[in-house]
Order: C-alpha cells, then structure tokens, then sequence
C-alpha cells in the first residue's frame, strides 16, 4: 500500500501534493477493507456449508443408492492425497483424494469401498485437465473399470484400466489418486469400520 | 516423476495448449491492439513476460505467506491488482533511471499492462493451480511450478502476436465482403489461428514423456 | 422535457450508439470467453452491471475529493471492492454460476469497460449521469452476451438455456462452442453490426486497445480527455 502512494505522490513538497492524495487513498482502503471484511463474515459459514453440501453430494453419488445424507460419519484421515473421508453405519466407505495430472494440476476421484474392501463406486473429476483430451479420463465408462477392484491388491498388480490414449499423464493421476484412496482405506479406514 | 519435466510440460503446454491469448481468452485487448506491425509485437510480449513472472513472483508468497495464513484469501483481487499496478510503476521508474535504452523499447507497452487481464489472470490461476502442492511438495516445488506458468504464459503471449502479427499481413492485403473489413476479418483470422491451436492437445506430454 | 430527453439518451447511448462491445470494442475477453453458455453469459453481464453501476456512482460521488495524482489506484481500490463483494455474494449464493465464470470473476476488474467509464464518464459528471451511464452501458454489455450467448449455445449444443430446442438426431458443431468459434462468432456479429451501420448511414471507426483511451493509457486519457470530451453529457 504504501508504495502506491510513494509512486503517484510524485515530488511536491505541499500538504496538498502529499498528504492529502495519501490521507483519501487510505480512507478509501480503510472503508472498503472493512465492507469486505463484514461481507466476508457473512458469506464464508455459507460458502463452506455449500462446499461441505458439494462434497457430500459427491460422496452420495459413489455411495450405494438410498445412503442417507445424514448417517454419514465423516473421518480424520492424514494419508498423504486424500483430502477428505466418509463411512456410513452399514460399513460402507467413501473416500476423496486427488493427485496431480497434467501440467501439474489435480485430478480428484471419489471412490466409495463397500464392506469387503471391493471399490463399489467410483466418480472421477477430471475438469482440470486439457478439454477433449485429459478430461476423457473423467468419462464414466473409463471410471467403471476400477470398479471390483479390491484395496488388497494395490498399485503392485498394475491398473486394471488402459490409460487413456494421448492422455497418459492424466491417466496416471487418476490410477494415482485411486491408490492413495486405497491406501488410506486400508491403513486408517479398515480399522475404524470395525 | 521427473522434476524437468514436470517443468517442461506446464511451460510448453501454457504456450501451445493452453495459451492464454487463442485458447483461454486472455489478454485480447492487446493481442488485437497491439499486433499489427512485428515490432511492436515483440516489445509488448517481452513487456508481458517480463511483468508476468515479476508479478507472480510477487503475488505467490503473498497469498501462500500472508494471505492465507491469515485468512485474508476473499482479500485476492483487490491486493493482487495493487500489487500489480504498482510493481508496473516501479519497474517504469527503474527503466527509465537505469536502463533507459530498455525503456524506450518497451516503456509505451508498460501502462497497457496494468489494466492487461493475463497477468491479473496469471498471477490467479497460478495461485489456483499451484497452491495446493505447497502442502504435497513443499513451497519451493510449488513456487517453482507457478513461476514456470508465468514465464509460459507470457511465452504463449509473445508467440500468439508474432504468429498472428503474420497472419495479419496476409489479411491486410486480402479483399473481404465490405462489412467484413477492418476489426471482423481480423476476429475471424483469430478464429483460424486458435483453430490450429487446437491441434496441439495431448501433443505436449506425449512428446515429454516419450523424451523423459 | 428536453431534460428528460437527455437522461434517457445518456441511458441509451451504451445500448446502441456506444455499444461497450461491438462499438467502442472494449472487454472482449469475457465477451469471448462466457459466451459458451447462455447462464454464465447472463451472469457475467449482471455481475458486470452490477460492478459498473456501483463503481460509476462511487466514483462520480467522490469526483472531487479524490485528488488527482492519485486518482487511478482510488477507482482501482473501488473497483475491485465492488468486484470482490459480486464474487463473495455469488460464491455463497449461486455456487454453480461462480464456478462457471471461474477467474473471468475476478479479472472484471481489469475489465477496460469499468475504468474506461470511470475514465470518461464518471469522473465528470453528476451521480445520476453517471448510474444511468452505468446501467446503458451494463444492459448494452449484457445484450451482446446474450445474443451472442444464444448462438453459441444453440449451434455447439443444441441447447437455450439448458432446454433442448435441436433434436438429438442432428450433428452439433461443438467448434462454435470452442475458442475458433467464439472469434468466429464475434466477428461475424461485428461484420452483422457494420453492416446495419452502413444500411442506416452510421458508420464509426472502431478503435483497437492501444489506440483506445478508457484501457492502459487511463491515466494520460483522463487529463486528455478533461477537455475533450466535456461535450458527452
């Protein structure tokens, strides 16, 4: 801030030439940091009511059909990709993890585990890769071949999909981001389902 | 995976793939402007790498550092854009003192830039691309992503007005339907120079990977 | 009577005789880029109404306290308030909408259509000039988008609005959707616009960016334009 002021003020030594830009320059920044500042205390419990609502409608569409919204429990998980987890009380898993694809920017996939362990459902958000190209790993037809997939059997076995032609570093993002979903599944998941 | 070349895939694909001007619409107003002759094309790209990596530079940190820290993040716009308009005074200032022979190349270019929505939009995307690696890689991994974006996109910049600089001439020269003349040939010229944009998804990390 | 005329002409001359798009040519990247859609396109046009009439009678209001060597990062600071308040109220209210427009939000404050009304208009002339001013040039804005909005969607998927008004059976030409035919597009509205100019004998010379006053050089225009362009109102 105060370097705009140093720019514009320019040379001139009176009080009008200096102090005066300054003193309305900062009024200015003073009113409208504190109309944001109110605002912004407004709108942020919804804007992370609305996130929460987003992310669960996510982890209801992986989730078997008739899952109830307000049975789901929600898990503290720290393994590393996963951003966010869910059971329901019937043992039925749902976790969000992501990895970055191409050009470095996150693909995010919702995988729902159903009691054996066997991905059961499986949503994959592929908006940030390159349109028509990156983004057909966001089909659900290339989303489907993960499904029965067991969490025992892991990255050592190979995917059990082809990567996507011409998109091979998405393709990756995703098998990487469904690995970490097991992973997180099997060593803080399982545990808890119990 | 290899750190070049995650760096050389966002910096090609920011130019040919993702390029700010023909793909993702910013920065027209210069690109139209600005590309008639070829040297005028090449300082304002210049002018546009240069305060794009500045920016991003700058704006990064802040947000990760002060901003988010904080939780100031609804404060982006607004301290984004004074950072900006203020680094393109200074870095005016700094020319036109200790460079001046840079100065008179790219100094016209310098205003244009403040109120230019790619680097506003750089200095966004990379905070919204890159931020999140700062917890998955670490901060230095992170910012090295983002300022590897900003460079691309003002590669993409200055390669999107010398190509179209090009294409101009031919246009010039043609003889368009009366109403087309002027501004809407141009438009649609654009339309063909994007078009053969569009040939390059997929083309970039296919090529890196093959290389790497 | 004669005074009224004058209002509502200051209203309308955004509309039609300075079109913010497809006549004075400013702020063509959202014009480019949110036309995909009709929604996004409509939302874009009244979040940009909304910010041009705001900042215009913020800055009319303060035209004569703000000094003048420090004009430009005030309207900034105003500018980009308003711009943020849009994006606070969107993101918490219409979520979907927000995500659409994505960073062209945001970018609505480097838009040459605000600070170049602000440039050319607001920092003359009375409050209610200046609002009306805002909401020409904002309906005028939001109508190309629309129109503009509305060919683009219907060609690339055979929608208006989300309703299906081309049955399945036909091809879509998704290119019209892609960035090639948001140029294309724009150009042939623009060659649409010449064309009814030179049928009704009003023909103007659209200015580029760099040649234009309200964009980059908005500081020289103003002290420029002070004298010039007195005659607006």
């Amino acid at each position: 801030m105060e370097d705009t002021q140093k720019t514009v003020t320019g040379k001139e030594g009176t009080f009008a030439g200096i102090v005066k830009p300054v003193l309305v320059l900062l009024l200015i920044c003073v009113v409208c940091g504190a109309l944001l500042a109110w605002l912004n205390q407004v709108t942020a419990p919804l804007i992370t009511e609305n996130e929460r609502l987003a992310t669960q409608e996510a982890f209801l569409a992986v989730l078997p059909e008739g899952t109830d919204a307000g049975s789901l429990e929600t898990l503290t998980v720290s393994a590393e990709g996963v951003v966010s987890a869910v059971k329901s009380p019937d043992g039925q898993a749902a976790v969000e993890a992501s990895a970055a694809g191409y050009s470095g920017k996150d693909v995010t996939v919702y995988v729902a585990f159903d009691a054996e362990g066997n991905i059961s459902g499986i949503r994959i958000d592929a908006s940030t890769q390159t349109a028509g190209i990156g983004s057909k790993v966001g089909e659900q037809e290339y989303a489907d071949g993960f499904l029965g997939w067991n969490s025992g059997s892991q990255a050592a076995d190979g995917s059990p999909v082809d990567a996507v032609s011409g998109a091979s570093y998405s393709s990756e993002a995703v098998l990487g981001a469904v690995n970490a979903a097991m992973s997180c599944y099997n060593d803080e998941i399982k545990g808890a389902l119990e | 995976m290899n750190i070049w070349a995650t760096f050389a895939t966002i910096f090609f694909s920011m130019i040919l793939v993702n390029n700010y001007v023909l793909v993702q619409f910013l920065g027209i107003c210069p690109f139209l402007g600005v590309s008639k002759k070829l040297d005028s094309s090449v300082g304002m790209g210049l002018a546009v790498i240069a305060v794009m990596l500045i920016a991003t530079a700058v704006t990064f940190p802040i947000q990760i550092y002060l901003m988010d820290a904080n939780g100031l993040a609804y404060m982006q716009t607004i301290i984004f854009i004074l950072i900006i308009a203020v680094l393109v005074q200074l870095i005016e200032i700094t020319l036109k003192r200790y460079i001046p022979a840079l100065y008179k190349g790219l100094g016209v270019y310098l205003p244009l830039i403040t109120t230019n929505c790619c680097v506003l939009g750089v200095t966004i995307l990379a905070v919204q691309d890159y931020s999140a690696d700062v917890l998955a890689y670490g901060f230095g991994f992170a910012y090295a992503e983002a300022l590897v974006c900003s460079v691309g996109a003002g590669a993409g910049f200055l390669a999107a007005m010398l190509l179209f600089c090009g294409v101009r001439k031919r246009v010039e020269l043609s003889n368009p339907p009366e109403s087309f003349k002027g501004l809407p040939i141009t438009l649609v010229a654009a339309a063909i120079t994007s078009l053969s944009f569009m040939g390059f998804g997929g083309l970039v990390e296919n090529i890196i990977g093959a290389l790497m | 009577m004669k005074e009224k005329q004058s209002k509502w002409r200051v209203f309308t001359n955004g509309i039609i005789r300075e079109n913010p798009v497809l006549r004075l040519v400013l702020g063509c990247c959202s014009t480019l880029a949110l036309t995909t859609t009709v929604s996004s396109a409509v939302g874009m046009g009244l979040s940009m109404t909304f910010v041009l009439v705001c900042s215009n009678i913020a800055i009319s209001a303060m035209r004569k306290v703000i000094p003048d060597k420090v004009h430009l990062p005030c309207y900034i600071v105003i500018i980009a308030t308003f711009v943020t308040v849009v994006e606070m109220v969107l993101h918490a209210y219409m979520p979907s909408l927000y995500e659409a427009m994505g960073v062209f939000l945001s970018l609505i404050v480097v838009n040459c259509i605000i600070l170049g009304r602000a440039e050319m208009f607001a920092c003359k002339n009375t409050v209610l000039d200046s609002t009306l001013d805002g909401l020409g040039m904002g309906v005028g804005y939001t109508l190309v988008l629309f129109l503009m909005s509305s060919i683009r969607e219907i060609i690339a998927s055979g929608t208006w609005l989300g309703i299906t008004v081309i049955p399945e059976s036909v091809d879509r030409m998704t290119v019209v959707g892609s960035a090639p035919g948001g140029f294309f597009v724009f150009g042939c509205l623009m060659a649409l616009c010449i064309w009814i100019e030179k049928k009704t004998n009003h023909p103007i010379e659209r200015k580029m960016c760099g040649e234009c006053p309200g964009c980059g050089h908005a500081e020289a225009a103003c002290e420029k334009g002070k004298g010039e362009k007195e005659d607006k109102a």
